[in-house]
């Protein structure tokens, strides 16, 4: 088991940067996401720790070593591939001796060690039949087996859950949460799914464009999003973002939003946007929970008024689509009262509102 | 008049029958079709839209039959699930070319070109070929070719499937929002059921080959009628636990619950039964027809936890609105909300009252 | 026929023309074109006949006449050597014809050591050219270039590098007195580096296929769990490669079997009868006895063996294939 520390890894193919000063630093046995868009550089971070690729500038150790120049196979990594990439022309068992058998183990450790994994799998069953036989589970878990046998330093585990159908995914994340915390493995789990990510790890690392936006535990970076990418990365369902122009009347600050439309600030929101006294280009996000029909609950929270769109249903709960001229609110329909085309009264709970400034993406703060 | 009509068609593959089938899709509806793998929703789109010769039954087009017409006389389009771009035309050859065919006005391409790249974003990639674009980009360009045409109906087989997680999301919306717009009908296959409901008007569930039940989503969520459509409908799926009720009907006892659980259904006296509970309808609570629970772990997915826990021998997942912030923080003991109770025959029917 | 071509006219000329969608033919052909398989058929049928006048119709005509005693010397037509059947003594003769017999040894020798040398050597190329390396589309093309050169003009490139005062001896200095397609032992060995110089290619291509095709994913799974490059050859790259490797060894040990232009063009057969090989025995008995006959049921039983080899190689490659 390894600590892994990213310092200023920069990657570059060509004209195209994938990675800049990307640094990271990962505890031994943490489980940490690297989540981000297609594209973002987050497999390409992944392939660097592997040693499929070597970063252009910054170093990568593991336990404070430099893995600079060690090839490979001589870096002990235990990967899980998006399809698994099981051995199909072997069986269970050789899968899982692949590894020992490599290092010219003698015969009866491998025995000893591939039945005891094959054990803690699940599979100790399955040992003799041919790998293509099992189950899209089962395949997991050999996958895993097989990396883990050769009790590697670091996990390496590539959108493990992509290939599976939505509604298994759920019962194979609950797997691989139980499966870390028995190895207690430091491991890393690329996705684009921020489902997954707060799901299963301790960290998040937040990627876009090659750039580090958050680095923190699902809850901070949920509750306390370093930027607009992240605010609209994280979270599900996802938060409403509006965009617009900061105007000062009279010391009534208000967001006037691109396409019409108006949303005067208060509470907490106020104070954040009030710091940023240079920003004239402003972002509100809320979350759709945070949006409640009915009263005013609270004196700060900001009172809107638009038309229902259309209602969906995502799992337990209803949302409603509002509009408010050009700009659109998500929000939870949790009292089940509303219909299409009405004509409603919403309110933004102010302290839950989140400042951004428009042209960075920066999060603005009151008190930081 | 329903735009599209299937009446007990079927057609047999070796190992598979699909069907009998019958659903009726309304004009400017969209009809989500959705189910595990391999349970015949490709096969339907292929039914409905001519490619697939059924052996028995009839399929309706506009109200009348269409085994006289072929494909192309349906006034159909389809985005399929290998999107089949053209790959030596270039984005917005391949966007237009239905209209194109049609021998459309140019004017009138521009105009639809131009709704239809800007909805789906693809605007700054038409002019690149399929081979150029990453697969997100391929994939809204097959959209975008099956949207520029009016069709009768639009047959999407997994559209979407390829974009990120948070990409499918908008997406969905602005798919949603277009079909409002020009009112079209649309016949919606995918396997992610959360998908298909947040889009549907109504939905049919299929499990192999069959279709399991039709309704609109809120339907399907709350009553669904059979223990197949229950276990594939909800993320995380519904809590299911297998016993028997006693002998007189009112309690239902399985080897996960330490008592009976009092649940009176005399229609089941003594007969052996699923009784289902959703995640979010469990709930921490003391009171004495509380199970007890051994927590496993918990997914923080910041509006709401969700709770792994073992009732009995079974793993159970519990939806918590809000924060649980480590497993010790959530109760030892936890109750169904008995407005929320799911009961199934032992054939897997919806058993009420 | 008419009525196929009546409905064609009717339907470019008709309404459905002017509707601004592709007017849809209704005829025969049209049934046949959109019904695949009996499109299918429709165009194997014009090979189908060609094959028959070319490959069935000389092998029914060849066995025939092996029963009989016939010879273009007899003065009467083919088809009557019925006059002069035999009852498959030319069967009886071939199996204890000591020249046959040992045409078809060195036949079998010139196949033991050729076949496996160019194995090796095409295995050993294709792994090279598995990876991207600079050039690589520029060594491939050369690498081909012996397989698409005739085999006859390969025979006289060989048989003027290995005279006594070729550029084979010059180069390593060997004596013009030390001949190979003269040499008794030598001639043989000659035979068998020019078969091998013009068939590594095909080796290589068909191998450089199945290695290919092997799942990029699990050798890099594989290399992860820290296999070096020989063991991953050894238990991925080869176990998976079987049924191309039964194919490629079963075509070439067929196609060495009738191995003639080289050895024709290169010693004639010699010196004496050293490199004689079966399809050179036969061409001497065809054209210098004219025993066709015999030759034809020499051919037949050879035809015979050989296609239950390959049958038996290729059934193993898809049994292989698809497991």
């Amino acid at each position: 088991m390894s600590s892994i520390t990213l310092n200023r890894v920069t990657k570059r193919f060509d004209q195209f940067t994938a990675l800049e000063n990307l640094s990271l630093d990962i505890l031994e046995g943490e489980f940490v996401a690297l989540l981000g868009p297609s594209g973002c550089g987050k497999t390409t971070t992944m392939n660097m720790i592997a040693g499929l690729d070597e970063p252009s500038e910054g170093g990568i150790y593991f336990d404070g070593e430099s893995l600079s120049g060690i090839p490979l196979q001589d870096r002990n990594i235990g990967f899980v591939f998006q399809n698994y990439a099981i051995f199909t022309h072997l069986s269970v068992y050789k899968n899982l001796a692949y590894g020992l058998e490599v290092r010219r183990l003698p015969k009866s450790e491998i025995e000893r060690r591939v039945r005891a994994m094959a054990d803690r799998m699940d599979l100790g069953k399955d040992l003799d039949r041919p790998a293509t036989s099992l189950s899209v589970n089962e395949l997991q878990k050999l996958a895993i087996g097989r990396s883990a046998v050769v009790e590697p330093r670091v996990f390496l585990l590539d959108e493990p859950l992509s290939s599976l159908d939505a509604g298994f995914r759920a019962y194979m994340r609950a797997e691989l949460k139980v499966l870390q915390q028995e190895f207690g493995q430091t491991m890393i789990y690329v996705t684009h799914d921020q489902i997954e990510a707060m799901s299963l790890a301790d960290k998040i690392a937040v990627i876009d464009k090659g750039r580090l936006m958050q680095y923190g535990s699902p809850l901070a970076v949920y509750d306390d999003p370093a930027n607009r990418f992240v605010a609209n990365f994280v979270g599900s369902p996802r938060i409403n973002l509006v965009d617009g122009e900061l105007r000062d009347e009279a010391g009534r600050r208000s967001l006037v939003l691109n396409g019409g439309g108006m949303i005067p600030l208060s509470g907490g929101v106020d104070a954040d946007f009030a710091r940023g006294a240079a920003v004239h280009g402003g972002s509100i996000g809320i979350r759709p929970q945070d949006i409640y029909f009915g009263d005013r609950r609270a004196d700060d929270d900001i009172r809107l008024t638009g038309t229902v769109e259309s209602l969906e249903r995502v799992g337990p709960r209803r949302l409603a689509y509002i509009r408010m001229q050009e700009a659109r609110f998500l929000a939870v329909d949790d009292r089940d009262e509303l219909s299409v085309r009405e004509e409603v009264a919403f309110h933004l709970v102010a302290n839950k509102c989140m400042a951004f400034n428009l042209k960075t993406g920066e999060r603005l703060r009151a008190n930081s | 008049m329903h735009a599209i009509e299937i009446k007990g068609a079927q057609k047999s593959f070796p190992g598979f029958t699909l069907g009998p089938l019958d659903l009726a899709v309304r004009r400017g509806e969209v009809f989500g079709i959705f189910g595990p793998p391999s349970a015949g929703k490709t096969s339907v789109l292929r039914l409905i839209l001519g490619l697939l010769p059924q052996d028995k039954g009839a399929v309706l087009v506009g109200g009348a039959d269409a085994a006289s017409m072929e494909a192309s006389e349906r006034d159909m389009s389809m985005v399929f699930q290998n999107l089949a771009l053209f790959p030596h035309m270039s984005g917005r050859e391949n966007i237009v070319f239905p209209l194109v065919e049609r021998n459309v006005p140019e004017d009138e391409i521009a105009v639809r070109l131009d709704a239809v790249s800007e909805v789906l974003h693809v605007s700054h990639i038409l002019h690149k070929k399929p081979a150029q674009m990453s697969g997100g980009e391929r994939q809204r360009i097959a959209l975008g070719r099956a949207l520029v045409v009016d069709s009768r109906a639009i047959l999407l087989d997994e559209p979407i499937s390829a974009l990120d997680a948070r990409l499918r999301e908008e997406m969905r919306v602005e798919l949603k929002r277009l079909q409002r717009t020009k009112n079209q009908t649309f016949v919606y296959v995918s396997h992610d059921e959360e998908e298909v409901m947040a889009i549907s008007d109504r939905v049919a569930v299929m499990i192999d080959g069959q279709i399991a039940q039709i309704g609109e989503p809120d339907e399907i969520y709350n009553r669904p009628g059979t223990l197949g459509v229950a276990k594939v409908v909800g993320s995380p799926p519904m809590n299911l636990f297998e016993g028997r009720f006693s002998s007189d009907g009112r309690y239902f006892e399985c080897e996960d619950f330490a008592v009976p659980y009092p649940l009176v259904r005399e229609a089941l006296k003594g007969k052996v039964a699923t009784v289902g509970i959703r995640p979010e309808d469990i709930r921490e609570d003391d009171a004495a027809a509380s199970h007890e629970i051994a927590l496993r772990s918990i997914e923080p997915l910041g509006g709401y936890t969700i709770v792994n826990a073992v009732l009995g021998h079974r793993l159970v997942k519990i939806r918590a609105s809000g924060r649980v912030t480590s497993v010790d923080r959530y109760g030892r003991r936890v109750t169904f909300d008995p407005r929320h109770l799911h009961v199934f025959d032992g054939e897997g029917s919806r058993c009420d009252g | 026929m008419t009525d196929i071509i009546s409905t064609r006219v009717a339907d470019v000329s008709g309404d459905e023309a002017m509707d601004g969608k592709a007017p849809l033919r209704r005829g025969y052909w049209s049934a046949v074109a959109r019904d695949g398989r009996r499109l299918g058929k429709w165009f194997v049928a014009p090979t189908v006949i060609l094959l028959l006048f070319i490959v069935v119709f000389p092998l029914a005509m060849q066995l025939y006449l092996s029963f009989t005693w016939w010879t273009p010397l007899d003065g009467v037509r083919w088809y009557r050597a019925f006059e002069s059947f035999n009852a498959g003594d030319n069967y009886a003769r071939l199996a204890v014809d000591s020249a046959l017999w040992s045409a078809i040894w060195r036949t079998l020798v010139i196949m033991v050591f050729a076949v496996p040398a160019q194995f090796l050597l095409g295995l050993g190329l294709a792994y090279l050219f598995v990876d991207q390396f600079p050039g690589r589309k520029f060594f491939y093309s050369v690498l081909l270039t012996p397989m698409m050169i005739v085999p006859a003009v390969v025979g006289l490139m060989f048989f003027l590098v290995f005279q006594g005062t070729g550029p084979f001896n010059h180069t390593f200095g060997l004596p013009a007195s030390f001949t190979w397609l003269t040499d008794v032992h030598r001639a043989m060995l000659s035979v068998i580096i020019a078969d091998t110089w013009q068939w590594t290619p095909l080796m290589f291509l068909i191998l450089l296929s199945g290695m290919l095709a092997v799942p990029p994913d699990q050798l890099l799974a594989a290399r992860l769990l820290g296999g070096s490059s020989w063991q991953n050859f050894r238990k991925i790259i080869l176990p998976r490669m079987k049924p191309v490797i039964a194919i490629a060894l079963v075509l070439r040990s067929v196609e060495c079997f009738k191995i003639f232009d080289l050895n024709f063009v290169m010693t004639k057969g010699g010196p004496g009868v050293e490199t004689e090989t079966v399809s050179l025995y036969l061409y001497k008995k065809t054209f210098a006895d004219l025993d066709w006959a015999y030759v034809g049921a020499i051919g037949l039983v050879i035809l015979f063996v050989l296609s239950a080899i390959a049958a038996s190689g290729l059934a193993f490659a898809s049994k292989k294939a698809k497991g």
